[in-house]
C-alpha cells in the first residue's frame, strides 16, 4: 500500500499578540517570529498514515510520502517524519508565491506528485489549514484526479492489501467503513492522533535521509491558479470580538467565588 | 444574482440546515434572489414537511433509497446545475454541505468558498468573506467564476422556516447510485448524542487546557452535575481523548448559545470561542491574567479554578436544596 501525506507547517498563531494584526497593502500578516509546528489536522493525518502499520492489522510492505509546500522551516518536520521511517520526503519550495488563499496551486502539485513520482493508492491531509481555513483541498485534489473523497475521517486502520477501515465524523453520527484504493482522505477531528516522537535510535539511524527539494517551476500546472484564482482575496480586517471583561478583585480564590456568585451569578441561575 | 439552495433531508440536522440558510440570506447577503431549492430525500418523504422547512419560492426533489453519499450528491447535482445553471448554490454549514459545495465548485468549473460569513452579490464581482487565520482576521474575498458554490459559516444567526410559504413543487427526481460508491462497503452507524445537548443547553461549562488532565477533567464533570451544566470542551481537551469528541465546543464541533456559559481553563482562542460567542453571559476562570477569554468574557476570574470552583459548587448546592 503506498500512502502520500500532504502537510503543512504553519505559524503558532496563538503568539502573536493585539498590534501584531496588522497588514499592508501586500495583505499579509508578519508572522515571521511565531514558532513553527504542524498544521493540528495534517498532524493527525500523519499520525494515521503511521498506524496503518501497527498491530493487531499491521499491514507490511507500506511505502509512505511525505510532501510539504513551503520554506526552510519545515526541514525540520521532515527530518522528524524521516525518523519515523516515511520512505520518501518532499519539499516544494513556493518562493515569493502566495500560496495562503490558493487551495487549487495544492492540489495541483498534489496531483503532479501522485501522477508522475509516487502513485499513491491513498492520499491524506488534514481537512482544515490553519492560515487560509479553505477546507477545500481533500475535495479539490479528488476532483482533479477524478478520485473519490471523504472528509473528517476520525480513524483508519489497515484491512487489508490496498483496503483501509475508515472511521468518518458524519452529520448526525459516525460510520465505520471499508474503502478501496484510490481515495482522498480528509482528516478532521481525530481524537488522540497527535504525532507520535521518534526514538533517538530512529533519529540516529534514519533521520538524515534525503529530502528531494522541488519549486513551483516543477509544477507549471499552478501558474493559471495563482495568476487567476477563481477566488481573490480583496481585504483582510482584525475580528475584535470582546465584552466588559471585569475582572473581579478580591484577596483569595474564595472570597473571588463569593463574590462571583453573590454579584453576578445567583440572579442568573434557575433553580436546580 | 440567482441563486439555488441545497438541503440534504436525510440528515437529522435538515430543520437547522433550513434555519442556518434562512439566517444567512435574511441577515447576510446583498442582492441574491432565490428562486429554488434541490432537496436530497427518501423514496417516501413527507413532502408537506419538507417543502415547509425550505426557504425557497420552488423546489426539486431528489430521492435516493438510502443516503446519498457525496459522489453520488456531486453527480446529481452537476446534473441539475447544467440544466438550470444557477449563479449561486448555497448549501448549509454541516459536513454534507462543506463537502458538496467544494466538489461541485471545482467540477462545474466555479468558484467555491466555504464557512462564508456573508455574501454582496450587488458588488462586482460578488464577494463574500469569512474568517481566517484562525479566526483572528476577516477575508473579503472575489467569487470570480461561476457557479459560486458557498456553504454557510455555523456561527451565522438562525431564523425559524415554518411560518413562511411552503415551496412549491417542481418535480421528483429518482436517482440511484451509478458504480460511484464501490469503493466503500458500510460496517457500522452510531448516532450521535452529545452535540445536541451542548448546542441546547441553558447553561455550559467549558473546559480547556487548563483542565490539566483526566483528573481535572473528572473534577469539572463533577463540578457541572452539581451546577446542571453540560460539559463542552476545548479542541485540545477532545484531541487528547479526555472526554468524548462529541463533547467538542467550536467551529469543529458544537455551537452552543447558553444563557450562561463558565469558561474554565480555556485560553480564548478564536476557535473555541465561536462555539460559545451567542452565550448570553460569560464567565471566565483562568490563572493567566493575559488569556484572551478574560477579555472576551462579561465577568473574569484570574486565579486557579481549582480553589475557586468548590466555592461556587457549594453555593449551588445550598441554592437547590
Amino acid at each position: 500500500m503506498r500512502l502520500l501525506n500532504l502537510f503543512f507547517v504553519v505559524p503558532d498563531l496563538e503568539v502573536l499578540s493585539e498590534r501584531d494584526w496588522t497588514c499592508g497593502p501586500d495583505l499579509k500578516v508578519n508572522t515571521a517570529f511565531a514558532p513553527p509546528d504542524w498544521n493540528g489536522f495534517d498532524e493527525s493525518a500523519l499520525e494515521l498514515s503511521l498506524r496503518v502499520s501497527d498491530p493487531p492489522e499491521a499491514l507490511s510492505g507500506v511505502q509512505r510520502c511525505a510532501l510539504t509546500v513551503g520554506g526552510p522551516s519545515c526541514e525540520p518536520f521532515l527530518k522528524t517524519l524521516a525518523a519515523l521511517q516515511f520512505d520518501e520526503l518532499i519539499r516544494v519550495e513556493p518562493g515569493d508565491a502566495d500560496l495562503r488563499f490558493c487551495p487549487e496551486a495544492a492540489a495541483r502539485i498534489v496531483k503532479a506528485v501522485a501522477e508522475t513520482k509516487f502513485r499513491p493508492d491513498f492520499i491524506l491531509t488534514g481537512t482544515r489549514e490553519q492560515i487560509s481555513e479553505s477546507a477545500c483541498v481533500p475535495q479539490v485534489t479528488a476532483e482533479l484526479l477524478g478520485w473519490p473523497c471523504l472528509t473528517q475521517v476520525m480513524d483508519l486502520h489497515a484491512a487489508g492489501r490496498n483496503r483501509l477501515r475508515v472511521v468518518c465524523a458524519e452529520d448526525g453520527g459516525v460510520s465505520a467503513r471499508i474503502v478501496s484504493a484510490p481515495c482522498v482522505l480528509g482528516v478532521g477531528n481525530a481524537p488522540g492522533a497527535y504525532l507520535r516522537v521518534p526514538t533517538l535510535k530512529d533519529k540516529i539511524k534514519y533521520g538524515k535521509k534525503a529530502v528531494t527539494r522541488m519549486t513551483l517551476s516543477d509544477f507549471p500546472e499552478t501558474e493559471k491558479p495563482l495568476a487567476d484564482p477563481d477566488v481573490r482575496l480583496r481585504s483582510l480586517t482584525r475580528i475584535r470580538k470582546e465584552r466588559a471583561g471585569v475582572i473581579l478583585d478580591a484577596p483569595s480564590p474564595e472570597e473571588k467565588a463569593e463574590i462571583l456568585w453573590e454579584r453576578y451569578l445567583e440572579g442568573r441561575v434557575r433553580r436546580g | 444574482m440567482n441563486g439555488m439552495l441545497v438541503l440534504n433531508a436525510w440528515s437529522a440536522d435538515f430543520q437547522k440546515q433550513g434555519r442556518m440558510l434562512k439566517g444567512f440570506l435574511s441577515e447576510r447577503t446583498r442582492g441574491l434572489k432565490i428562486t429554488g431549492a434541490v432537496l436530497f430525500c427518501g423514496e417516501r418523504p413527507d413532502r408537506a414537511e419538507l417543502l415547509r422547512r425550505v426557504p425557497a419560492p420552488a423546489a426539486v426533489l431528489i430521492s435516493l433509497p438510502d443516503p446519498p453519499s457525496a459522489e453520488t450528491v456531486v453527480r446529481e447535482l452537476a446534473a441539475v446545475w447544467r440544466e438550470n445553471p444557477a449563479e449561486v448554490l448555497l448549501f448549509p454549514g454541516n459536513h454534507f454541505g462543506t463537502e458538496a459545495a467544494a466538489r461541485l465548485g471545482r467540477r462545474c468549473g466555479g468558484a467555491a468558498l466555504l464557512s462564508a460569513e456573508s455574501l454582496d452579490c450587488e458588488s462586482d464581482p460578488a464577494t463574500a468573506a469569512k474568517e481566517v487565520y484562525g479566526g483572528h482576521m476577516k477575508a473579503e474575498f472575489e467569487l470570480r467564476k461561476t457557479p459560486r458554490c458557498l456553504s454557510v459559516s455555523r456561527s451565522c444567526p438562525e431564523e425559524e422556516t415554518e411560518n413562511g410559504r411552503p415551496a412549491e413543487l417542481l418535480a421528483v427526481r429518482a436517482a440511484r447510485e451509478n458504480g460511484e460508491n464501490d469503493f466503500l462497503t458500510d460496517l457500522e452507524w452510531t448516532a450521535e448524542t452529545g452535540g445536541k445537548s451542548l448546542e441546547n443547553a441553558p447553561f455550559l461549562l467549558v473546559a480547556g487546557r487548563g483542565a490539566g488532565g483526566r483528573e481535572g477533567i473528572a473534577l469539572l464533570e463533577s463540578a457541572a452535575r452539581k451546577f446542571g451544566a453540560e460539559l463542552g470542551v476545548s479542541r485540545p481537551v477532545a484531541m487528547s481523548a479526555w472526554v468524548p469528541m462529541n463533547r467538542l465546543i467550536g467551529v469543529s464541533g458544537a455551537m452552543a448559545k447558553p444563557d450562561l456559559c463558565l469558561a474554565v481553563g480555556v485560553s480564548g482562542a478564536p476557535a473555541l470561542y465561536a462555539g460559545i460567542e451567542k452565550s448570553k453571559y460569560i464567565v471566565s476562570i483562568n490563572s493567566d491574567p493575559h488569556a484572551p477569554i478574560h477579555r472576551k468574557a462579561d465577568v473574569a476570574v484570574v486565579d486557579d479554578w481549582r480553589r475557586v470552583l468548590p466555592g461556587l459548587c457549594e453555593k449551588f448546592v445550598k441554592r437547590s436544596l
